[in-house]
């Protein structure tokens, strides 16, 4: 009897432990309290559209698989990587900045910051892309990628900003990157890194949309 | 060395007449260089124009022999080092380190928020804890440890922290021009002075170019005070400027009490076998420089720009030397796993020793140039 006891008092201990350590109403994801399935159908998407969007997340926490976010510029679940928490991951941060859609398909799909999605595509992906993937490799040469072209290796993605960089072998990235620091622009050296390739997202509309060709964007030499 | 002696066989051009006064050290082409065709010096009252220096990457080149000095793991005891992976994002190591006169290593150790300090050989010595934020570069001035935390270069919320010891404490140091505060960007080397390398991209980064380097006043003011370069040997400046819309191509510029001198460098990467080499489009990236007497060594990252050549060949680290001695350019041992956000590779330690910090697997190896 007595080691019958024993059992139901451990058993007892332990159901309380599991309904202790339950989440609460109070203790609530992030995602749960927050996050929404806000997106619609974009048109005409520029490189000068998509770098404040991404400039929004900086300072915002880092999630992994994550993909909502608000603009509070500090992370909302600090030291919760991995427990629907704010921010986005590397990867997620990308799909979201590039419009991409979780179809696979090439067109633009516009993604509220809180809308809770990352999409289908890893590092790896974006690293390796097939050739029917919305976007494809370029070379890393200076005169060849554009701000808010990325850099990908299998296991982190990154994209480059319009910011000039504070010397010749560096460059300014916005990343989700998984330290303290949460979502920010960093100084990197990711372009001299054989692990790392260049990335373009298909289908840009150029900055100069809707005035490309006229008088202001014609350059007058004068000799 | 296979690649050296072939370019030896080929390269090497007279730069007679190309040196400065014996105050000015002018780089001086090693078997490993030549001198670019029809580049020859033009004489300047004020500006000397040197050959132009082509390096050259041979992928294929085996790296240069080190001597391990330390090798210190990654676990959560005191000893060791931390290290932190995530499914995805970058590599986290430790990010820096520096060599100290007697031959000790100073390593900044991010993921326990301190430094650790290590004998020659690699022996645990001790730490300095306290660290509020990670650090992401470290210095060893006179009998202080300088370190940059978590980014400060561009999101503002890192720090400047000093500790001078022994027995001190950490400071914040807060650096400032006349006043106003100023984001900095990583450290440039020197016994007996903090600094640092300034972007422009303090408070409007579209509208100013780099700015070089500058000496920090700290502990004191944090006034900076801008340089006309980085500072080595005796009253000598330094600067290594990309030519605009390269990827592998720079300029060095020497200055100093007797005038200065510009000499045009160009890294290409050669692929393929003995016999059937190609040169590819490459990109390079020259930085961490670092003073060693009358020489700066620098760490050069160079890699095919085209991404099929990357699959292929992938990419390797380089040495390069100039200076009062001859140009040294040298592949160095690579890393073993991804190391994105190391600061520092390369440090000076006692009588011109050339230490290298690489990341493994398992720990961080510690290096030193035979």
């Amino acid at each position: 009897m007595k080691r019958v006891f024993i059992f139901v008092l451990l058993v007892s201990v332990a159901l309380g432990l599991i309904v202790v350590g339950q989440a609460r109403p109070g203790h609530a994801s992030f995602v749960s309290q927050y996050c929404n399935t806000t997106q619609y159908t974009d048109y005409h998407v520029r490189r000068k559209d998509a770098q404040p969007y991404a400039v929004v997340a900086e300072h915002e926490g880092y999630e992994g698989g994550g993909g909502c976010w608000d603009n509070n510029n500090r992370d909302d679940t600090p030291w919760q990587p991995d427990s629907n928490g704010e921010g986005p991951d590397c990867s997620g941060l990308v799909f979201k900045t590039w419009e991409l859609q979780n179809n696979g398909g090439s067109g633009w799909t516009y993604h509220d910051l809180l809308q809770n999605d990352h999409g289908p595509y890893s590092s790896y992906n974006y690293h390796s892309p097939l050739s029917t993937n919305p976007f494809y490799r370029v070379s890393k040469s200076r005169s060849v990628m554009q701000y808010m072209d990325a850099f990908a290796k299998n296991g982190h993605v990154a994209l480059l900003s319009s910011t000039p960089p504070p010397n010749g072998n560096t460059d300014v990235v916005i990343e989700a990157y998984t330290d303290t620091s949460g979502v920010g622009a960093n100084v990197r050296t990711y372009r001299y890194d054989s692990a790392y390739s260049g990335v373009r997202r298909k289908g840009w509309t150029p900055d100069c949309w809707p005035n490309c060709g006229s008088p202001e964007d014609v350059i007058v030499i004068v000799r | 060395m296979k690649a050296i002696n072939a370019v030896l066989a080929v390269l090497l051009v007279s730069v007679g007449g190309c040196t400065g006064s014996s105050r000015h050290p002018t780089p001086t082409p090693s078997p490993a260089v030549r001198t670019a065709a029809g580049s020859g010096p033009t004489a300047s009252p004020s500006i000397q124009r040197l050959p132009g220096l082509v390096l050259t990457a041979d992928l294929a080149e085996p790296p240069a022999r080190w001597q391990r000095v330390a090798f210190i793991p990654f676990s959560g005891r005191a000893q060791d080092l931390g290290r932190m992976t995530f499914p995805e994002g970058p590599n986290s190591q430790p990010t820096s380190f520096g060599v100290a006169l007697d031959g000790s290593i100073w390593i900044d150790d991010r993921w326990k928020s301190r430094v650790a300090h290590y004998s020659p050989t690699g022996r645990y010595l001790g730490a300095i804890a306290g660290l509020r934020d990670r650090g992401d570069d470290l210095v060893l001035v006179s009998d202080r440890v300088v370190v940059l935390t978590r980014e400060v270069s561009l999101s503002g919320k890192g720090a400047l922290m000093v500790w001078s010891g022994p027995g001190g404490m950490w400071t914040q140091a807060t650096v400032n021009e006349n006043g106003r505060p100023l984001r900095t960007g990583f450290f440039a080397p020197s016994p007996s002075e903090v600094i640092v390398e300034l972007g422009g991209w303090d408070d409007d980064p579209s509208g100013a170019g780099p700015r070089g380097f500058a000496q920090v006043d700290i502990p004191g003011s944090g006034q900076v005070h801008l340089l006309p370069g980085y500072p080595f040997g005796s009253g000598m400046y330094f600067r290594i400027l990309p030519v605009p819309g390269s990827d592998h191509e720079y300029r060095l510029q020497f200055s100093g009490p007797s005038g200065e001198s510009v000499q045009p460098v160009g890294i290409r990467v050669q692929v393929g076998d003995p016999g059937a080499t190609r040169i590819v489009p490459a990109i390079a990236g020259v930085g961490e420089e670092t003073a060693i007497g009358d020489d700066v060594v620098m760490f050069v990252r160079v890699a095919p720009s085209r991404p099929a050549d990357v699959d292929r060949y992938g990419g390797g680290w380089w040495l390069l030397r100039v200076g009062r001695s001859p140009v040294l350019w040298e592949r160095l041992p690579g890393p073993g796993v991804g190391d994105d956000i190391q600061a520092r590779h390369i440090a000076a330690g006692p009588d011109g020793g050339i230490y290298l910090m690489v990341a493994r697997k398992s720990g961080m190896e510690i290096l030193r140039r035979p």
